[in-house]
């Protein structure tokens, strides 16, 4: 527990004076951007990393959920091999079909770099995994709480995004809102993770509650993945700026994105440790007045 | 001169940028509140078990949050009027304003370390109570 | 006995049970006639060539009464403790899911297949029969996702307290980029010949709606053991 605590007031500084420094580098040192936005790119150093903060988010409820469920079932070798043995058939049927539209010179899928979205994901393993499984399965706590906050954490900072969106799309192109393939899909992520916490109210006993929203939990990510690529892969006008072959911007604005980006997610941390811990101790005093009263 | 667009002048999109910032700080700031009083309401309720009195009130939570907005909701206003002017007001007016925000966010950054010490002491009263009514 | 019978078995029983009573397939049916009576009057009274907007409309129509199928075919299981009985044979649950893709699959695709020439004798002004083949191929995938995913979250709505309103919420947010997709590939199958970059943009729709089906499959069949039952 005392982990969880020197955690907190790590994540809690780190955050603070990584947002100073976002905020001053923000607007001090790096230099105005001329070429196409002026001054609303200036939003750009905290949009980002709120947006890839709520990928995060919801990457610690797909832990979560899939912790949850293997503590949770008997069989579940069986399970894992089946669903590897279907997995494995349909990947071989996408690389047929793929190799059948290349022969016949349909152009397959193209415009996606695939490196880029590999580089992306082995970005976010490497961060999100040790830290979750550090704290969650050190302490030995209950997935599900995590699963859930990190549900709630990802609408507390996808709103964030939001509001800094609706109001970027309003100076850059005069409208409020676009159906924009990735703005929708965002929108649409926010709606299934409210539906989330809709499935959890619906559901009296604990453990089914865990369980059905562990599996929603599990699908709603394969939403997040989608918004993630969704500029690459239909046409959108949100602009795209790092490709695997230019970074797209100055070291000065690379810099400064790269610290507001470590100080959204140290932001994250220090709040889903005060959350789950909240959730924690509610359960507990529910607990111990059951205890009491019966 | 800088050769911006026509249509994206400093003046045109500064007010919209401080929007963006200060939403998105009132937003977190909200958020910290509510946590605040979700702590009372244990805080409460743990009283309750152990018989003790507790004299918090969920109201501070929200006076709290008031004040604060207030405060950025102030930051707002004098950067949109004292600055208005001209492309060269704001950018004249923008090192005090980013100050004032950077000021607000230490604001929110201390509640939430505030918080965070009130909820780790709760727990570890709870710790404590518990153990103390198992061995009874 | 082996997988693909007891697939069958159970598929068999649903086919059956609905061919004899033919309630669902009549009352979804009904429900997309009456919603494109309604998109006539929801337009201007002047225009009945609502061509451009053809794959939209007929989609819409088509996730509504999905869901509506979805619902029925879900309720009178739990009602009819059938839901239970399958859950006491010794048979695989994914195997289940299987079948009731395949028995929403094929429900879906009937209504569609009459009502999608009703609708073009309705609204649509443009003869698109020569893309007839890439048309039938949008909405064969089109079907096949809005069943796989519809009857995951349907599984785990049955069992909850609110499980009507329950379906279309968790539902539908899964259920957009397929739509999505679908209306791209239909609506400009419909609205007109396709150029080359039309062309590009309907065939590329087509692959990602296939990806998606694969990825919805998938997953749902993997996680079916954990949302069915209590």
């Amino acid at each position: 527990m005392s982990l969880k605590i020197g955690g907190f007031y790590f994540y809690l500084v780190t955050a603070f004076l990584l947002t100073v420094a976002g905020l001053i580098g923000t607007f001090f040192l790096t230099p105005l951007e001329v070429k196409q936005i002026g001054f609303s790119q200036k939003i750009f150093y905290f949009h980002v990393p709120m947006a890839a903060t709520s990928a995060v988010a919801f990457g610690v409820t797909l832990l979560g959920s899939i912790a949850y469920l293997m503590k949770d079932s008997k069989n579940l070798y069986r399970k894992a091999i089946r669903l590897t043995k279907a997995t494995a058939i349909a990947t071989v049927i996408a690389f047929a079909l793929r190799i059948t539209f290349n022969v016949m010179g349909i152009e397959v899928l193209g415009g996606i770099d695939v490196r880029l979205i590999l580089l992306i994901a082995s970005i976010s393993l490497i961060t999100l995994v040790p830290v979750f499984w550090f704290f969650a399965f050190l302490t030995r706590e209950n997935m599900d709480t995590w699963a859930s906050v990190g549900a709630e954490i990802g609408l507390l900072f996808g709103s964030m995004l939001l509001v800094m969106g609706i109001l970027w799309t309003r100076v850059t192109w005069t409208v409020w809102w676009t159906w924009d393939p990735r703005l929708t899909s965002y929108l649409l992520v926010m709606l299934l993770y409210s539906g989330y916490f809709v499935l959890r109210s619906s559901v009296d006993s604990a453990h089914q509650r865990a369980r059905y929203s562990a599996a929603l939990g599990i699908v709603s990510y394969i939403a997040v993945i989608f918004t993630m690529i969704s500029t690459r892969v239909l046409r959108s006008a949100h602009p795209v700026i790092f490709t695997l072959s230019d970074p797209g911007v100055e070291s000065s604005m690379l810099i400064t994105f790269i610290v507001a980006m470590f100080a959204m997610i140290a932001l994250f941390g220090a709040m889903i440790i005060v959350k789950v811990t909240i959730n924690n101790l509610r359960e507990q005093i529910e607990d111990m007045k059951d205890q009491l009263g019966g | 001169m800088l050769q911006l667009p026509d249509h994206i002048t400093i003046k045109t999109a500064a007010p919209f940028v401080i929007g963006a910032y200060i939403g998105v700080w009132l937003i977190a700031t909200l958020y910290l509140s509510v946590l605040d009083s979700q702590i009372v309401k244990l805080k409460r309720e743990l009283s309750l078990l152990s018989n003790k009195a507790s004299k918090e009130r969920s109201l501070f939570s929200l006076i709290i949050w008031i004040t604060i907005a207030t405060i950025g909701t102030a930051i707002a206003y004098f950067v949109f009027t004292y600055g208005s002017t001209s492309n060269e007001g704001f950018i004249d007016a923008m090192p005090i304003a980013i100050y004032l925000y950077i000021a607000i966010w230490t604001l929110s950054f201390g509640y939430l370390l505030y918080i965070g010490r009130r909820l780790f002491k709760l727990y570890g009263e709870m710790q404590s109570l518990s153990k103390t009514i198992g061995s009874e | 006995m082996t997988s693909f019978s007891q697939i069958w078995t159970i598929l068999k029983k649903d086919l059956i049970l609905e061919l004899r009573t033919r309630e669902m397939l009549i009352s979804m049916f009904l429900f997309v006639m009456l919603t494109m009576v309604i998109f006539n009057y929801s337009f201007s009274a002047d225009r009945n060539d609502l061509t451009a907007f053809g794959g939209g409309l007929l989609w819409i129509a088509f996730i509504f009464t999905a869901l509506l199928g979805l619902n029925r075919s879900f309720a009178h299981e739990k009602e009819g403790g059938c839901l239970d009985g399958l859950l006491l044979s010794p048979i695989d649950r994914s195997l289940i899911y299987t079948s009731k893709v395949l028995s929403n699959f094929i429900f879906l695709s009937i209504i569609q297949i009459i009502t999608i020439p009703i609708f073009t004798i309705f609204f649509i002004r443009y003869n698109y029969f020569p893309m007839i083949v890439l048309f039938i191929l949008g909405i064969f995938l089109g079907n096949l996702g809005i069943a796989s995913i519809g009857t995951f979250v349907t599984t785990l709505a049955i069992n909850t307290k609110r499980r009507d309103l329950l379906v279309p919420i968790l539902g539908l947010p899964l259920m957009m980029p397929i739509l999505w997709l679908a209306v791209t590939i239909s609506g400009n199958i419909m609205a007109g010949p396709l150029g080359p970059n039309t062309l590009k943009e309907v065939v590329r729709a087509v692959q990602i709606l296939a990806l998606f089906d694969i990825v919805y499959f998938v997953a749902s069949y993997g996680l079916y053991d954990f949302v069915i039952g209590e």
